[in-house]
């Protein structure tokens, strides 16, 4: 089983549908005051006489609400956008034209939502699809309607701006509103936090914090034009970092803090887009801020598509690795049967005597063979839990342990094939070795590889030896398996862990190449050479517990 | 002759626990029971004038165990062998019956058959014993005959008649009849034929059986 699941079960639009009147009742105020917000905040930064918002969050708050917790929240998003209507146009607007307004902005944000769900979309921005979807989603159906509303309120009270001025300028002022807070709420609101493997707390803080002052210092109003300008890129190379390192959360969030810091800034008259007048400040400084977004998304998605597919390897791995196990089994079977019916032989034996021991009264005697009974039992059980554990089951969970205890239930299952194929087994392993960090079904299925390609090369000579041994150097711990056999042909040493490169009988080829790819996703190394003595070497390498940080 | 030996049961298998739980198991019959660990000790150990049988495993540590067969048949150890095995190896089986394995039993046995296996062996060796002791007496008996009653004897099983006997002898007839009835008497002969079958049945003669 993978660590990490690819995709867990997402809220289902239709079940929340129905939720608890408490709930419903929070989520809509938390609505409404968001939407609320959000909009005051956007009017704060109107330069211009007529009105229009630099950013308009309010839509991609209504969206990543709808779409999180389905059609019950539209009637809160009513009332938000109901009261944002009255409050800023207030008597300005005629009441049909106000229950238009809203209905569309409602319209386009169910459209919306609907459109996302309809098309898979997933608030974990683990896949570059969710991202072009919420950009076509947000911008065609919930911005494009909503400025299109926008646009034509503001057009209706004014006669010196066109309507397709204005809408462009709504359009965009959503669409950028959009980008920077539905992420955001979608990421912390629908998504599990995952931390990537390289993530760090002081690692998250020092971004932040990065981020913040570059963006205030930026948008203070205390440097040159010409030098806040080039400065103001700087975010770029922290977002494209916190995409890499960083729960997509973080991300998010520094893209929206960036964002908020760069429009407050500029909606006060600071930093190096405020001179620009209305259009050209809005447009620049969007054009910059939707490619920040932009890219932080992608590169949030990309590395979401590149661990999908590491996890979805390192899956593949286990189950050839599992395959792998159980044909060993099945070849070792005939070794493993006599494993098992001799302590068989011992119960049955046990259990016929007694049953005559009974028949003749002789009780103590009886007693006797019912405890060696017992004990039989027991060797046999032990076995039939060494096979098991090898076989399945086991999780390839990573846990501390000493090299004597991965060793020794290979050298057990292997004890009928040394007899059967009278090889001679040394082995060296200093006491007291530190622990490794391993999964131990996965170890012990390269060692037991290991020592049957040697026990293969060794049937039938004389003298047949297999040496194994473990040694540390510097921070690693290196296993041996020598043997003196025929050694590895010249021609195949280069290919030798390629898949499929088998000249055995009967061999599929995938036993090295399996170990190998095992000791690699432990982050050791696999390597064979011939021995100037005749016979083959195999010697794989695993990091101590105390080298790595945990993952 | 000495008196008769208590049969032994050689049980050899190089699992300790294998052999107390099987030594125990023919115990309980009344069986007695020597085991072994591996296939020299057994060399070492048995001996051949003792009644009994071997219960051998199949593989052994230093010798497998057909090898061991072979190797006390050609010290004279001629008891049954019933093999058991934990391997269910059928070509093993089919060389070891093909060598004179009385028995191959797959490890863990069945309720009894391991006991009737040993009885049966033990009961054939009985046998062989008694048909042995039944020849040695009669080659006993083949070198009480005098000079002359043996050449009788061997022209007899030629197939000649008295007349010819006597004539090759250059003795009367009368001779070779009183001879004749001698030689009956003392190989315990019942008629002609019987003779016949108990002198062929002798080393000395058994060459005459081979055609020529």
């Amino acid at each position: 089983m993978a660590t990490a699941p690819i995709r867990l079960s997402e809220r289902s639009f239709s079940a929340s549908a129905r939720p608890a009147w408490l709930w419903l009742a929070g989520r809509s105020a938390m609505l409404v005051a968001l939407y609320y917000a959000v909009a005051l905040w956007g009017l704060v930064f109107t330069p211009d006489a007529h009105g229009i918002p630099l950013v308009w969050p309010a839509t991609g708050v209504g969206l990543a609400f709808v779409y999180l917790y389905g059609w019950s929240l539209l009637p809160a998003l009513g009332i938000a956008a109901g009261l944002v209507t009255w409050r800023f146009t207030g008597t300005m607007m005629p009441l049909p034209e106000a229950i238009g307004t809203v209905g569309a902005t409602l319209a386009g944000i169910a459209l919306g939502a609907r459109a996302l769900h309809h098309f898979g979309f997933s608030p974990r921005f683990e896949r570059l699809r969710d991202v072009g979807l919420l950009l076509l989603v947000g911008g065609l159906a919930a911005s494009g309607l909503a400025a299109t509303v926008g646009a034509w309120g503001i057009a209706v009270g004014t006669e010196t701006l066109r309507f397709s001025d204005t809408w462009w300028l709504c359009w965009m002022a959503d669409l950028m509103g959009l980008m920077l807070i539905t992420p955001v709420l979608m990421t912390w609101l629908g998504a599990p936090m995952v931390r990537p493997a390289e993530h760090t707390y002081t690692k998250g803080a020092m971004l932040i914090g990065a981020l913040g002052l570059v963006s205030l210092v930026v948008y203070s109003g205390q440097l040159s034009a010409p030098l806040a300008m080039p400065l103001s890129y700087a975010v770029f190379p922290l977002i494209m970092l916190a995409a890499l390192r960083c729960p997509v959360q973080v991300t998010t969030t520094l893209m929206l803090a960036a964002g908020t810091i760069a429009l407050s800034g500029t909606g006060w008259g600071l930093g190096p887009f405020a001179d620009m007048g209305l259009g050209k400040s809005l447009l620049s400084l969007n054009a910059q801020l939707g490619l920040l977004v932009l890219t932080g998304l992608v590169l949030s998605a990309l590395r979401g598509e590149r661990e999908a597919a590491e996890a979805r390897a390192r899956q593949h791995l286990e189950e050839l690795a599992r395959a792998g196990r159980l044909s060993t089994l099945g070849e070792l079977s005939a070794g493993l049967a006599h494993e098992l019916n001799q302590p068989l032989c011992v119960l049955t034996s046990y259990a016929q005597a007694s049953k005559r021991l009974l028949e003749r009264g002789q009780l103590d005697a009886l007693r006797d063979a019912l405890i060696q009974l017992d004990a039989g039992a027991h060797r046999a059980a032990e076995t039939v839990r060494q096979m098991r554990a090898f076989a399945a089951g086991q999780s390839p969970e990573r846990v501390a342990i000493a090299p004597t205890d991965l060793l020794k239930p290979v050298l057990d299952l292997l004890q009928p094939e040394f007899r059967r194929c009278k090889v001679e087994l040394d082995r060296s392993i200093p006491p007291r070795l530190p622990r490794v960090r391993v999964a131990p079904v996965q170890v012990e299925q390269v060692l037991m590889n290991l020592l049957r390609n040697a026990l293969e090369a060794l049937e039938g000579r004389s003298g047949a030896r297999i040496q194994l041994w473990v040694d540390r150097t510097g921070r690693e711990l290196a296993i041996t398996v020598r043997d003196n056999g025929p050694g590895i042909p010249p021609g195949r040493l280069a290919s030798l862990f390629d898949p499929f490169a088998t000249w055995k009988e009967g061999g599929m080829g995938l036993g090295l190449s399996i170990s190998r790819s095992l000791v690699e996703s432990h982050g050791g190394q696999l390597t064979a050479a011939n021995v100037p003595e005749g016979g083959a070497e195999f010697r794989f390498t695993l990091p101590m517990e105390d080298a790595r940080a945990r993952t | 002759m000495p008196a008769p030996k208590v049969p032994q049961v050689h049980l050899v298998d190089d699992d300790p626990d294998v052999r107390s739980a099987v030594s125990l198991l023919l115990k309980t019959e009344d069986f007695r029971v020597t085991a072994y660990a591996d296939a020299q000790s057994v060399l070492a150990g048995v001996d051949a004038g003792t009644p009994g049988c071997l219960v051998l495993d199949v593989r052994l540590p230093d010798m497998d165990g057909l090898t061991l067969q072979r190797e006390l048949k050609s010290r004279g150890v001629e008891m049954p062998v019933v093999f058991i095995t934990g391997h269910g190896d059928i070509p093993m089986a089919v060389r070891a019956v093909a060598e004179g394995a009385l028995d191959f039993l797959e490890k863990p046995f069945h309720d009894g058959t391991l006991i009737e296996g040993v009885r049966h062996a033990l009961e054939l060796d009985a046998q062989r014993r008694a048909g042995a002791a039944e020849m040695a007496q009669v080659e006993e008996r083949l070198q009480s005959l005098t000079p002359r009653e043996r050449q009788v004897l061997e022209k007899l099983l030629d197939g000649k008649p008295n007349k010819l006997i006597a004539r090759d002898l250059d003795v009367s007839v009368r001779t070779v009849e009183i001879h004749r009835s001698n030689l009956m008497l003392k190989m315990g002969a019942k008629s002609p034929s019987h003779l016949a079958r108990l002198a062929l049945a002798c080393h000395d003669f058994r060459d005459r059986l081979t055609p020529e």
